[in-house]
């Protein structure tokens, strides 16, 4: 999976938040075999040590900061500006939510702030709606990954409009495309890397299951089935029957 | 942490010295910016199941030192309360099937009117919850205070203002290169360890103190909502503690706009009343934490290190005095709790 200069081996994300332990979450990237944790900052003061920072810096994990939570553009402009201090990289993920109770992602003040990032070096990661005009903004304006939500953050829904993702999905072969938000169910995961996705972002339903490292191994296993699955050609789906015997000649049909 | 141990050294008749950084005799560390709640069951929303096989007796345990203690000091086992919008009762579902796996027990979700019977002050119709009848909850403070004043009155010496500097196996250097040699040193100095500060890291708390006389709230709620989660412990006097906010950062700054207006705001869903309550106190501290959120006791010959007691410091510190005082007294480790050993 290609992350603007990094390549990625594996295809999951990692988010870092509401695990019982901080061992937990680190047992659950070694699991994975992950190579990338988004990380919020927003309520640290840059001024002090962080301790659980330095634990992920630790993992070699590339960092993906994040501005979860902020709901202007200057906010996230400015947690921006304190990530990159913080974890030297220039990627971000982009969040900036309409309101605090659906956490949807606002359009105007992502693409308001994501056009002052791109100028400012950053190498942005948007957090978008499945809206297909939502996700041409954010490539028009130069993002070379774009994450669009399957379903409400924390929801566990899963890809609740699959129709309007593969749109996003057929519109931008060139970018890579990552399902972020809403995943809940191995299914769900399944689903996203079968209609043509990149990668997925979780968090939730590793950190609040209640094995954590348990579910990760399960998501491991999948993504090694779901791959291989799609590897060995995947049938195309018809809205006719199409039997796998043929039934000419069959004696004695009625 | 560090008075429990010293006041059961000093129950089995042994001389005891303690060295305090602050002047005292109040205290500003983070055993004072806790609300005290005993509460195995509701910790296993969150926590290792470790957290609640330590913490299940804790009430007795704490009960057997209160009525040792000979002091009026509020500790109360009325149980406590872990409430959640109806909306979101698959969560509450989801923590009660959590916490009867976990423990072998048959919790049932109760109704509203369940729930009002047991605190009628709680106005919301819409909240559902659990209830664990043997939570319990202690004031900090007196608890703190009333040690304080066991150890002075028997003879031990609490020397505050007094920093260490170094520890070396039995030997303690103090700031004027004094040279103090004891049988055994007991550090319990959260994240001013001098030993193991390396692999502690800060978890900053958020308490705000109201006083609402008016309202008769008897035992610790927590609203269990997942954006917001809140819990109120009452205190004397019409005194609630409200809080919840885990940030993993070494902040000791003073509490956020943003930390204090979810607190409160949730505090008001739980009971309207609270609206009118008067904002005494506002804290923030930061609790010690090793990376697997368990207790430690470190021993290195006659240095016994007793930290990381995270945001159960009250819920378990009885037991960890214990498991402390039989390894300096017996050398016996508990064979079942080897993760705690290092």
């Amino acid at each position: 999976m290609q992350i603007y200069d990094i390549k990625l081996k594996t295809k999951i994300i990692l988010g870092s938040s509401g695990y019982p332990s901080p061992k937990i979450f680190l047992n659950c990237i070694k699991i994975l075999k992950c190579e990338m944790v988004t990380v919020s900052i927003r309520r640290v003061n840059k001024s002090q040590d962080n301790a659980f920072f330095e634990l992920i810096k630790k993992t070699k994990c590339h960092i993906l900061p994040n501005t979860a939570g902020c709901l202007s553009s200057r906010e996230a402009i400015a947690t921006a500006e304190m990530s990159r201090e913080i974890f030297e990289t220039n990627l971000i993920k982009l969040e900036v939510i309409e309101d605090d109770i659906t956490l949807k992602p606002s359009m105007k003040n992502t693409i308001k702030a994501a056009e002052t990032l791109i100028k400012k070096g950053f190498e942005v990661l948007p957090y978008t709606t499945d809206d297909f005009k939502f996700a041409k903004a954010m490539e028009s304006i130069g993002c070379k990954v774009i994450m669009p939500w399957g379903s409400q953050i924390g929801s566990g829904r899963g890809l609740e409009n699959p129709e309007k993702l593969i749109k996003i999905r057929q519109e931008f072969p060139q970018l890579t495309l990552i399902v972020d938000a809403g995943i809940g169910r191995i299914s769900h995961v399944c689903e996203a890397f079968e209609i043509g996705y990149d990668g997925i972002l979780l968090n939730s339903a590793v950190s609040k299951s209640d094995y954590p490292e348990e579910f990760s191994r399960a998501l491991g296993l999948s993504v090694e089935a779901v791959e291989r699955s799609i590897r060995s050609g995947l049938i195309p789906k018809r809205s006719y029957a199409s039997p796998s015997t043929s039934s000419i000649g069959l004696p004695f049909k009625k | 942490m560090g008075l429990l141990v010293a006041y059961k050294f000093l129950k089995l008749g042994h001389k005891v010295t303690i060295f305090e950084k602050e002047i005292g005799p109040s205290l500003n560390n983070c055993s004072m910016t806790a609300a005290g709640m005993l509460s195995p069951y509701c910790e296993l929303i969150h926590s290792d199941k470790k957290i609640f096989d330590l913490g299940c007796d804790s009430t007795l345990r704490w009960n057997e030192i209160i009525k040792d203690l000979k002091k009026k000091i509020f500790f109360k086992t009325r149980g406590s309360l872990v409430l959640s919008d109806r909306e979101h009762e698959s969560e509450i579902k989801s923590i009660c099937s959590r916490i009867n796996k976990y423990t072998n027990s048959s919790f049932s979700i109760l109704s509203n009117k369940k729930i009002k019977t047991l605190e009628p002050e709680i106005d919301s119709t819409e909240l559902i919850g659990l209830f664990f009848k043997e939570e319990g909850q202690i004031d900090c403070n007196q608890i703190v205070d009333n040690l304080i004043k066991f150890l002075l009155d028997n003879d031990s010496q609490v020397r505050f203002g007094c920093e260490v500097k170094k520890i070396r196996d039995n030997s303690i250097f103090l700031a004027d290169k004094e040279k103090i040699i004891f049988d055994h040193v007991i550090e319990c100095s959260g994240l001013l360890s001098l030993n193991n500060k390396n692999k502690l890291r800060a978890v900053r708390g958020e308490i705000i103190e109201v006083v609402a006389p008016e309202i008769k709230i008897s035992r610790p709620v927590r609203l269990n909502h997942f954006r917001y989660p809140v819990y109120i412990a009452p205190r004397e006097k019409g005194v609630y503690l409200i809080g919840s906010t885990e940030i993993e950062s070494e902040d000791f700054s003073p509490v956020s706009i943003r930390s204090g207006l979810e607190l409160l705001n949730s505090s008001i869903a739980i009971c309207k009343s609270f609206s009118e309550a008067r904002i005494i106190k506002l804290s923030t501290n930061c609790r010690p934490a090793y990376p697997d959120n368990l207790p430690k006791i470190k021993i290195k010959k006659d240095y016994i290190s007793a930290n990381g007691l995270f945001r159960h410091g009250y819920l378990l510190s009885p037991v960890i005095a214990d498991l402390v005082v039989d390894y300096c007294l017996k050398d016996k480790k508990d064979k079942n709790l080897s993760y705690i050993y290092k």
